[in-house]
């Protein structure tokens, strides 16, 4: 039986001693380069193996198959002590750290502040490495033990027993490193505070300094409201003060960027015109370098004309619409065009999209919605949309005898422009606040309102407060007319206000004439967060019907729209 | 790339410093040294910061070459363009515009060449193209000047002042007129205060000569030949044209088309290619509360005027007392003026052998300060050569200036080539071009010149 199970156990030992060595010199190397210390204790440690082979050499020379054994057990027991020993030693840097931080809490301060320690910690570690020669050498001393004792198993032949106590020995070896760390980092703990006292109150003063500091962006962080954290890139007005003057943008570009920015051209369809406008000049102005395709050449000034202009403000879906139709034409471009014919082509398919799109499509709303109102209607409106405007407009024109009624929110002035507007057209007018929808809401005939865009599940993004409006004459059971041009439709969904959004100027919300007003200095208190949404959505169940250019559709048919622009503009 | 310019600039530097203090002898404005550089390099360094690669200078014929030597020893980046206005005849600032104006096709930038400020033109540009304006000014309402001991003899000279009148809210500059074309009364037109229900008017305003101006504006100006002066006569014309509406167009058809020539007015130059007029329609935006018009008030013409707030520094060297003042703060102010600092006070060809010479004092190129002289807050051009035993506090010294031994000035100018003899002790002097001031001259506010109404002063 023994002479049989024997040699594949020798192999196994034999091919686990090779490995050993190789893992054995692969670690020593590692670390060689790490401390050169560690390096010497090794030597002590291989030393200590070296002397203790002999011994168990010449205890065990009575049979020669146990002869190999003990080198396997005893290299796979370096093995382990230099497992052990690394086990050790990182114990007991992470103890050196602990009673770091310790010493650090104990004076209440942080961790950062082991840069200024640094002596102290050299004391520390002079100390630790003291430590853990002496550990090491218990180890070495465990696993003399350890050999006798699994040399004597070997010689009896207990192959699991062995293992079993290869394995205590190994654990005790790391608990007694562990409690030789520990204890040994203790005793400079304790002495470390009476080093450290003077240096973390110069510190704490530099870490005040910092907190400041800090502060101030947190101040500034703080006031941004948590959840729109991601909407939070505009009304930072240095980009204004850092236009880059005489660049490869073109003047035109340029104006509408700060006209954007500073919203003196706001609202969809003014935004689309002011943008094809711009790019319109663009083109007119645009010089072609010689050796380059025209469509290429034009689309990569365009494309960093865009990311200029959207670094402004966000494109609205007007603007996309408008720049993905104006792409495509420029893509449909053959190769070898003229300069001068595709300028032409170009411009004229800009002003085509304005007069078709914008204009007619206006006219062809503006009739549709016409034919809805009936004589002694109450309209009510929200905020201020050029559409609705030309709608109420052309209405009381062709001879409807209607009221108006224009609702609007403190903080934007939009409807009060629309208010005068309308009054400027000789239309009767009546203006109520935003809190008092409800309240004329059941005097109300019909809600007609304008959007920013339609999404694909047939909600509307407008001015914020217009959902509510919608809410409100839900209740009422008052029907609501969402006049929209085609040009706006886009084939994006989303259901809150909250993914997309625009952060307004916080500013709006204070009452400017009022110079006692709580808000004025709303900058430097940090528990007010002031927020200006620009946008909210209208879920599609409290709109009653889009007014489009097309047809008065319900507006879950969004992606019918959509679908159908698409296969008659490609756009 | 082709670039698409969107302003060219002209820095008028062809002032004749006619509210400077008579020295005798032709100095040109423009080269009055403020600390290390002569004043014409600040505008100039201004715009090359904001990002201006090109830029023309207008200059006087005799100048010319003056200014070009300058220049070169300054550290510009920016290409710059001398453009010979006639010395003898003399031109006004809208001539000197109409002399340029064929070598500019598009908006125009106009700076005057003595003008130091800490202002991020941006601002003024960002205003312009805001509203599309036509005429875009820049005012700096700092108070009154610092009063500062002046040297030379006293004067009560009376500083020009203008009545500027603004809608604080949009910065719409709504009225313009120089302050002495009034005797006791203002009247401003009604209309204004039809319009605006808040005007703010101001009389101490500093007037950076600073315009922002549509193409079209040069246009106008180069074909109606009635102005000489941007800012006595083309501004204050185009801020009260805002006030009228444009002629019919019916009544203009009737004319021949002769007379269309001729009639010409500044609105038929106001033509917008675009959809501008649908997009400010459209537009929810409008820039006043009150009344039924629309944004604008519907106007073709649209003035504004910035003014930056109050603790922006800003000087305009064109008397002596900012002259002067704009030597006295000049290096406080420098990292804040011109965004680096400043690393060579003294010129490395410059031979400093005095160790009395503190941190506010600049040397020139090739200037010569011997030993056992004391110099404080003095700025020394180049060629100069101050002898032993000199004391000097609070002086400027321009080029080519000799001090003789023991020589203790106090508060004075010293102009390019002076020499002032041994043993002299003077406060609060001015010493012209090219003079010699005798041995031993002990004065105070006194004028040492050539020109013959001063001669009695001397002694």
């Amino acid at each position: 039986m023994s002479s049989n199970e024997i040699p594949p156990k020798s192999r196994d030992e034999i091919k686990a001693a090779r490995q050993a060595k190789k893992a054995a010199k692969l670690k020593v190397n590692n670390k060689t380069t790490e401390n050169p210390q560690l390096t010497k204790e090794i030597e002590n440690l291989n030393e200590n193996n070296i002397n203790s082979k002999p011994k168990v050499e010449s205890t065990d020379e009575v049979d020669k198959s146990v002869v190999i054994n003990p080198n396997a057990v005893d290299i796979s027991t370096s093995r382990e002590q230099i497992k052990a020993d690394r086990a050790a030693k990182k114990s007991a840097k992470q103890l050196k750290k602990k009673g770091a931080a310790d010493g650090e809490s104990n004076v209440q301060s942080s961790v950062k502040k082991e840069l200024k320690e640094d002596d102290s910690v050299k004391q520390n570690e002079d100390m630790t490495v003291k430590d853990v020669v002496e550990t090491l050498k218990n180890i070495v001393s465990v696993a003399k033990e350890v050999n006798e004792i699994t040399t004597k198993q070997e010689e009896t032949g207990k192959s699991k027993a062995e293992l079993r106590a290869e394995r205590r020995a190994k654990q005790e070896a790391q608990r007694a490193a562990k409690q030789a760390a520990e204890k040994k980092v203790v005793k400079p703990k304790l002495e470390a505070p009476t080093v450290n006292v003077d240096v973390p109150k110069k510190e704490e003063k530099v870490i005040k300094s910092k907190t400041l500091e800090k502060s101030k962006t947190k101040l500034q962080l703080a006031q941004r409201f948590n959840w729109f954290q991601h909407l939070y890139t505009e009304f930072d007005k240095n980009p204004l003060k850092k236009i880059p003057i005489n660049s490869n943008l073109h003047p035109a570009i340029v104006k509408l960027g700060v006209q954007l920015s500073s919203r003196v051209v706001k609202g969809s369809n003014a935004r689309c015109i002011a943008l094809l406008d711009a790019l319109n000049k663009m083109v007119r102005d645009y010089v072609l370098p010689a050796k380059t395709e025209f469509s290429r050449g034009l689309e990569s000034h365009l494309a960093s004309s865009l990311e200029f202009l959207w670094t402004t403000r966000e494109p609205c879906a007007s603007q996309i619409n408008a720049v993905k139709f104006f792409r495509h034409h420029l893509a449909q471009l053959p190769n070898n065009v003229d300069e001068f014919d595709a300028k032409k082509t170009l411009q004229e398919e800009i002003d085509r999209y304005i007069r078709e799109q914008i204009e007619m499509a206006g006219e062809a709303i503006s009739i549709a919605v016409r034919n809805k109102i009936s004589n002694g209607d109450t309209i009510l409106t929200y905020g201020c949309s050029s559409l609705i405007e030309q709608i109420l407009c052309e209405a009381w024109e062709a001879g409807l005898q209607f009221r108006t009624l224009v609702v609007g929110s403190r903080v934007s002035p939009d409807a009060a422009e629309m208010l005068r507007r309308l009054c400027a057209r000789g239309l009767p007018c009546t203006y109520v606040d935003f809190t008092a929808v409800n309240y004329v809401m059941k005097t109300v005939s019909k809600v007609v309102l304008g959007a920013g865009a339609l999404l694909a599940n047939g909600a509307v993004v407008s001015a914020a407060g217009t959902a509510g409006v919608a809410l409100a004459a839900r209740a009422r059971n008052r029907p609501v007319l969402v006049a929209c041009h085609t040009h706006k439709f886009i084939d994006s969904l989303y259901t809150d206000a909250f993914m997309h959004n625009q952060i307004g100027d916080p500013d709006d919300l204070l009452e400017k004439s009022d110079d006692n007003s709580p808000l004025k200095d709303w900058r430097s208190n940090l528990n007010l967060t002031p927020l200006n949404l620009t946008y909210d959505v209208t879920p599609p169940c409290l709109i009653t019907a889009v007014v489009t250019e097309l047809a008065i559709l319900p507006c879950t048919s969004a992606p019918v729209v959509l679908r159908f622009k698409l296969s008659e503009y490609g756009v | 790339m082709h670039k698409i310019l969107e302003f060219q600039v002209v820095v008028l530097a062809a002032g004749k410093g006619s509210r400077m203090p008579d020295v005798g002898g032709s100095v040109s404005k423009c080269l009055l040294p403020v600390g290390p550089y002569p004043v014409l390099w600040y505008p100039l360094n201004m715009l090359e910061k904001i990002g201006f690669q090109d830029v023309m200078i207008v200059v006087l014929d005799e100048d010319k070459s003056n200014i070009l030597n300058a220049l070169e020893k300054c550290p510009l980046k920016i290409k710059y363009e001398l453009i010979v206005i006639p010395s003898e005849e003399d031109w006004g600032t809208a001539n000197s515009l109409k002399h340029v104006s064929a070598r500019i096709n598009t908006d125009l930038l106009v700076i005057s060449g003595d003008l130091i400020t800490n202002i991020n033109l941006n601002d003024v540009l960002n205003l312009h193209r805001k509203h599309d304006a036509c005429v875009t000014t820049l005012f700096f309402n700092n108070g009154p000047e610092e009063w500062i001991e002046l040297p030379g003899p006293k004067t009560k000279s009376k500083p020009d002042r203008d009545l500027v009148c603004i809608d604080k809210e949009t910065e719409r500059l709504v009225f313009l007129a120089s302050a002495s074309d009034f005797e006791e009364n203002v009247t401003i037109p009604r209309l204004l205060v039809k319009k605006y229900d808040a005007l703010s008017i101001y009389s101490r305003l500093l007037d950076a000569h600073v315009y922002v101006m549509k193409h079209w504006i040069l246009d106008y100006i180069v074909d109606s030949e009635k102005f000489t002066s941007i800012k006595g006569e083309v501004v204050p014309y185009i801020v009260k044209k805002q006030l009228t509406k444009p002629n019919n167009l019916v009544e203009k058809k009737g004319t021949s088309e002769k007379n269309a020539e001729i009639n010409k007015g500044i609105f038929d130059y106001a033509i917008e290619t675009g959809y501008e007029r649908k997009i400010r329609e459209i537009s929810a935006y409008n820039d006043h509360k009150h009344g039924n018009k629309g944004v604008y008030f519907n106007d073709t013409l649209r003035c504004y005027a910035h003014i930056p707030s109050k603790n922006t520094f800003a000087i305009r060297v064109n008397t002596l007392s900012s002259f002067y003042l704009s030597n006295n703060k000049i290096l406080s102010k420098w990292q804040d003026l011109t965004g680096s600092s400043l690393f060579e006070r003294f010129h490395p060809n410059s031979e400093v052998k005095t160790k009395q010479i503190d941190d506010n004092c600049t040397v020139g190129e090739k200037t010569i300060i011997n030993e056992k002289t004391s110099v404080k807050n003095s700025f020394i051009g180049s060629n100069c050569n101050i002898e032993n035993k000199v004391r000097l506090t609070n002086c400027i010294l321009m080029n080519n200036v000799t001090i003789k031994e023991s020589c203790v000035l106090q508060d004075c100018v010293v102009y390019t080539g002076a020499t002032v003899g041994t043993n002299c002790s003077m406060q609060y002097c001015l010493i012209g071009p090219h003079h010699l001031v005798p041995e031993s001259t002990k004065s105070n506010h006194q004028l040492h010149a050539e020109t013959t109404d001063n001669m009695i002063t001397l002694g």
